[in-house]
């Protein structure tokens, strides 16, 4: 029996810009996160409701810790609900007639005292203060720490998570995820990270599968896929550009990263492809920051 | 003054929104859920009564189930029911009239359910009869209570279906609308504004609670 995920998914699709075939071969370790990376519209939300059950592939397998999920050539389908697939939603899909606790409570599976389980989950999530929130009064991040927690209290078997920090505030997202990465390492279940943002990408994920039109156009670690495999034992931080500014022949650049910003000296010619905005990899150089365009 | 009437109407009313309940909620669900042509079908044959004179639809009715038609003769020799000028036949005219009141309050309450929260509850493992009762039932009560309130009054109010069907038989089809028709035409105008005013005001509280769910459910 294979351990994970193993997902070979065919499916057309009518996405923005006109007829797209999604295509995946992808396969995920027990223990191990990929990240689905790519930009909008590149299929890769389709590709984990596809995993999970919500969209069918028009061909493929799915099977998760030798349990098969889905077989077109064996016309087997088994539904969401009996997948089980531990999915986070974008917009955390809480249920809006019910209190943060009550969401939670909703995951809790089995025999046993359901409650004090969703306690005990309330407590880590360090949602003990807000337990009898409904969620229109809890914060960005509140709200994704409920819909992870329901999540995990579900006991899946695997965790689908679907651009989990995109309805967060800037501000908070560096937090969030720091706090998510060490709910993950704590779990350790196979899990598929759907993720448009490099960062996220970077701290959570342990491979990375690139999506573009729905075709898988490179899989390996983070750092060979972002970064053309120029790997070395520096320090590396991905980072945006805020801001370019030029004085004496050089370029100050102003990036953010990982909630500080970050201040570096770079030549006209090094600064010729950056724009605010740009995606950057800051890296130490004897006693200067190095600043190296992604993508 | 007779009191029948209005009690007639009321246990009209109450049986056929029971029944309405029971048939219009799996219907509204569906009709709400589903992208494909079939429900659009199905949602412009429910909403039909609304638009045409209820005096048509109890032709139609009348001319479907009379002893004389295939369905009559069905009803009347295999299941052992006449509908014509009986209760049980104004409850099937009013459950029909009835019908787009309730499905068009619910199917709206259906598809505003916030996107992904069906999806949320079967991933957790929670099957489709479970996620109806647990999350798209209570996100959709105001508009079926809504629904519910305004058949139950357009009920209690019916007059064109239930006269052509029903007749005017007291105690069996003599309904409270068709009561003061008769006050008028007997000149009792006394009793006529005192009946008229008990419906007024219970189709103003009606309405009233209705809009007040709609903007709690809009909250």
């Amino acid at each position: 029996m294979t351990r994970g995920i193993r997902a070979i998914l065919r499916r057309k699709l009518s996405s923005a810009t006109g007829p797209m075939e999604v295509e995946v071969d992808l396969q995920v370790g027990a223990g191990e996160r990929l990240a689905l990376f790519g930009p909008s519209g590149s299929g890769k939300s389709s590709v984990l409701r596809m995993v999970a059950g919500l969209l069918r592939p028009d061909e493929g397998h799915v099977e998760v810790d030798g349990v098969v999920w889905f077989d077109s050539a064996a016309r087997l389908d088994l539904p969401p609900h009996r997948r089980r697939p531990g999915m986070v939603f974008q917009d955390h899909a809480l249920f809006p007639h019910r209190t943060a606790f009550q969401n939670i409570l909703d995951g809790v599976q089995g025999p046993g005292d359901r409650a004090k389980r969703a306690r005990e989950f309330l407590d880590v999530f360090e949602l003990s203060g807000v337990g009898d929130h409904p969620p229109t009064r809890l914060s960005g991040g509140q709200k994704q720490r409920v819909a992870l927690a329901r999540t995990l209290a579900s006991d899946p078997g695997i965790l689908l998570l679907d651009e989990p920090f995109s309805a967060l505030d800037a501000s908070l997202r560096g937090r969030v995820i720091e706090e998510t990465a060490m709910h993950l390492d704590r779990e350790r279940k196979a899990t598929i990270l759907v993720s448009h943002d490099m960062g996220e990408v970077w701290r959570l994920a342990d491979r990375v599968l690139r999506l573009e039109q729905g075709q898988v156009v490179a899989l390996g670690p983070p750092d060979s896929v972002f970064a053309g495999g120029t790997s070395t034992p520096r320090l590396r931080i991905p980072a945006t550009v805020l801001a370019l500014r030029e004085s004496e022949g050089f370029v100050v650049v102003t990036a953010s990263a990982a909630g500080t910003v970050v201040r570096a000296v770079i030549s006209v010619e090094e600064a010729r492809t950056l724009l605010p905005g740009t995606s950057v990899l800051l890296a130490a150089k004897a006693f200067e920051t190095m600043v190296l365009p992604l993508d | 003054m007779d009191w029948q009437p209005l009690f007639l109407s009321l246990r009209l009313a109450v049986v056929s929104t029971v029944l309405l309940l029971v048939l219009g909620i799996p219907l509204a669900r569906w009709i709400g859920l589903s992208v494909a042509w079939p429900s659009r079908v199905v949602r412009a044959l429910v909403q039909i009564p609304m638009v045409l004179p209820p005096t048509v639809v109890g032709f139609y009715l009348l001319v479907v189930l009379s002893p004389g038609s295939p369905f009559g003769q069905f009803l009347d020799r295999v299941v052992g029911v006449r509908l014509l000028f009986t209760f049980p036949g104004l409850v099937v005219a009013s459950v029909l009239t009835g019908l787009p009141f309730l499905v068009s309050n619910a199917v709206a309450g259906f598809q505003s359910l916030p996107p992904n929260v069906r999806e949320a509850s079967l991933c957790l493992g929670r099957g489709p009869w479970i996620t109806f009762w647990r999350v798209e039932a209570p996100l959709a009560f105001p508009s079926i209570l809504a629904g519910t309130i305004l058949a139950f009054l357009h009920t209690l109010g019916e007059f064109g279906v239930v006269l052509m069907i029903g007749g005017k038989l007291p105690g069996r089809t003599r309904t409270v609308s068709i009561q003061l028709y008769d006050m008028v035409e007997q000149m009792e105008f006394g009793a006529a504004h005192g009946l008229a005013l008990l419906l007024a005001a219970l189709a103003f509280s009606g309405t009233l609670a209705v809009f007040a769910l709609q903007r709690g459910g809009r909250k």
